[in-house]
């Protein structure tokens, strides 16, 4: 055997054996019985699975060797938590708060009546085994994806949301937080909007300080016939934070579904976005924003599959990058040949304020259908410097100046958000 | 109000203005004429604080200090302005957003507190009046999708909300038709007075009927070559520029 595949193949057996052995006993969400079955097809794909590499088309760009070189370990906790900060000022949200991938009752606040039910996936399995069983691991894919399939063998708990009718006035916010040193969470949430429902999710991820964390969460979400669906991801984790997001969707007829990704600040991030638009007239928008500093990694992959007629897709990534800050970003679009009168859209822009940054950007379409309208665009470039000249003789401070222009660039895609309190907290937190 | 002494500016190894002498009292306005390449525009970039240039020789003095010593944004705010030649489109940057920033850091400057909503909105409402400039267009981005008349005249609007001590116009004319023109000097003209000082560099003589200046002086090869009062641009305007090459 090649040495170097030896060599991997044990880093992947240590990497594996750390999170087994400390989640070893623990009650959790993988060692329910209701999803027994998905966890053991899913440990199989794991075994059978390697880490990519470079060589690996879509992780050309994306070293996982900084994680599986690490031995992270499932940590429950109890401490004390300063939740305040995770608070988005002027919000209206209940609240679900996870520690380390474990649920805090302490900390959250459920709720559960006609409209809407929203409960830690925990107690969803108890409580709703039926609908559990009907979707958890059939839109996720742990077959193809080693992240998914640790994620779904080792998950310990997540958030799980029933929308079954119009949910307009309050978000619900998850708010997730690694707490301790080389800790592994893995919440695997499960969003269900029955039809003509809405409801609007707000996400947010944090870590401590100086620790070093991996947080590999997986999403599966089923926007059923003409429900409405927004999610707004906050990714503000620390510098030493790893983070890898699987988000599954599957569209139903005339379904919207909207996903913003506000990635403020991390370590190395890794986004997978996938959508499946099954239904005919589906709406969906995905918009991201970036701007890494520093040593920082944020790489966004997101796939649109349009299997039905008449269905709309906008997507817009924006990233500013600093320093030797790094961006990745691949979009790719799949038309299937029924998906007639198809509309997808795509645009990546991204700014350069360092000749040490770099972001590697690349648009796939394939369209199999013939009545379709599909663009796609890529633009790399510099703030114009003619514009900063301008607003400085004006008597604007060069800080601020750039500082305009940051939120000029960068605004199209906060105020994609439906939420104020999330479009202010985004726009506070851009470089 | 500013004195320019013995001012060499290069870009790029190349010298462009080779020994600029010029002084400007308050409430003066001087016309700066030249054909194209004399370092007109150069000139006024080296005025606002543009960074392509390398001063190598000389001085300037606004207001008794040192002017090559501000930065571009402090210049703005002890009271220099700088219209363009050709204003630029910042597409996600409000109008008036701006407008506000840029009133409030100057204010900051001298330690006063920020301009209130209610002055603020009767100021924009006077000076877009006074230059003609639709409402639609000051709470859209900076001269985003503006004809070139209306990109000069929300310059000369900004000019007015700032209230420069000194203004510059750097070719304002070129590319606007009569009436655009006109609007404009209607706009500079309203704010003349004993304190206020311009400077207006132009190709044409034809500005200079509607700004009347106190001071003509032609500018060849980076030197003033000739001075003297209005009738200087009109015979600039009949004898053409090859009358001062010539000579």
């Amino acid at each position: 055997m090649d040495t170097t595949v030896e060599n991997i193949t044990s880093k992947k057996d240590q990497f594996i054996a750390s999170i087994d052995g400390t989640i070893a006993g623990a009650s959790t969400l993988s060692t329910s019985h209701v999803v027994a079955s998905i966890v053991e097809s899913a440990k199989e794909s794991l075994a059978s699975l390697s880490f990519p590499t470079t060589r690996t088309e879509a992780w050309k760009y994306t070293r996982v060797g900084k994680i599986i070189n690490q031995k992270f370990e499932v940590k429950p906790t109890e401490t004390q938590v300063e939740i305040g900060t995770y608070h988005i000022p002027g919000i209206q949200a209940i609240e679900m708060v996870f520690v380390n991938g474990f649920f805090r009752a302490d900390l959250s606040e459920t709720l559960e009546n006609n409209v809407i039910s929203v409960l830690p996936m925990s107690e969803a399995v108890s409580k709703y085994p039926e609908m559990v069983k009907q979707y958890y691991g059939t839109i996720a894919n742990d077959k193809k994806d080693i992240f998914t399939a640790l994620n779904t063998s080792y998950s310990t708990d997540g958030l799980f949301i029933h929308v079954k009718g119009e949910y307009k006035d309050t978000a619900i916010h998850l708010i997730h937080i690694n707490d301790s040193d080389q800790v592994i969470a893995q919440c695997r949430n499960l969003i269900i909007t029955e039809p003509n429902s809405h409801a609007k999710i707000v996400t947010s991820y944090h870590s401590k300080k100086d620790i070093s964390s991996f947080c590999n969460q997986v999403t599966e979400v089923v926007v059923k016939e003409n429900s409405f669906l927004s999610i707004d991801k906050i990714q503000q984790e620390s510098e030493q934070a790893f983070h890898i997001s699987n988000d599954f969707v599957t569209q139903e007829k005339d379904s919207t579904f909207h996903l913003n990704t506000f990635t403020l600040t991390g370590g190395w991030i890794r986004n997978n976005l996938h959508v499946h638009a099954k239904g005919n007239g589906t709406n969906t928008d995905m918009y991201g924003l970036y701007q890494p500093i520093l040593k920082q990694h944020i790489d966004n992959h997101t796939l649109m599959i349009h299997d039905g007629t008449d269905g709309e897709s906008n997507e817009l990534y924006k990233g500013i990058l600093y320093d030797k800050g790094k961006a990745v970003f691949n979009g790719k679009v799949i038309v299937a040949i029924d998906a007639q009168r198809t509309n997808a859209y795509q645009t990546n822009a991204n700014v350069l304020l360092s000749d040490d940054a770099s972001v590697n950007s690349k648009p796939e379409l394939e369209i199999y259908a013939d009545d379709v309208k599909c663009s796609h665009g890529s633009t790399t470039g510099q703030f114009d410097e003619e514009a900063l000249f301008y607003l400085m003789a004006r008597g604007i401070k060069k800080d601020t100046a750039k500082r305009l222009l940051t939120e000029a660039f960068l605004k199209e895609v906060v105020d994609h958000s439906d939420i104020l309190a999330v479009r202010e907290l985004v726009l506070r937190y851009l470089h | 109000m500013i004195k320019i002494t013995n001012l060499h500016a290069s870009v790029e190894g190349t010298e462009i203005l080779k020994g600029i002498n010029l002084e400007i009292k308050p409430g003066e306005v001087h016309a700066i004429m030249g054909p194209n390449g004399s370092g007109k525009s150069t000139l006024a970039s080296v005025l606002a604080g543009r960074e392509d240039y390398e001063i190598t020789e000389g001085s300037i003095e606004f207001l008794d200090k040192d002017l090559l010593d501000m930065d571009i944004d402090v210049r703005a705010k002890e009271g220099l302005f700088l219209a363009f030649q050709y204003p630029v489109e910042i597409p996600g940057v409000s109008n008036v957003n701006f407008l506000k920033a840029a009133i409030n850091e100057k204010r900051k400057y001298f330690g006063q507190d920020d301009i209130s909503a209610k002055e603020f909105l009767t100021a924009v409402k006077e000076n877009s009046a006074l230059v003609e400039l639709d409402g639609k267009l000051k709470n859209r981005s900076v001269n985003e999708g503006f004809s070139g008349g209306e990109k000069k005249r929300n310059d000369i609007f900004q000019m007015a909300m700032l209230q420069p001590k000194f203004a510059i116009l750097d070719e304002t004319d070129s590319g606007l038709d009569i009436d655009a023109l006109q609007v404009v000097a209607k706009g500079v003209n309203a704010m003349r007075n004993d304190n206020r000082s311009f400077l207006i560099i132009t190709h044409y003589q034809r500005l200079l009927d509607y700004i009347v200046p106190d001071f003509v002086h032609v500018l060849y090869d980076g030197q003033i070559v000739k001075s003297g009062t209005k009738e200087l641009a009109m015979e600039m305007e009949e004898k053409g520029y090859d009358w001062i090459k010539n000579n």
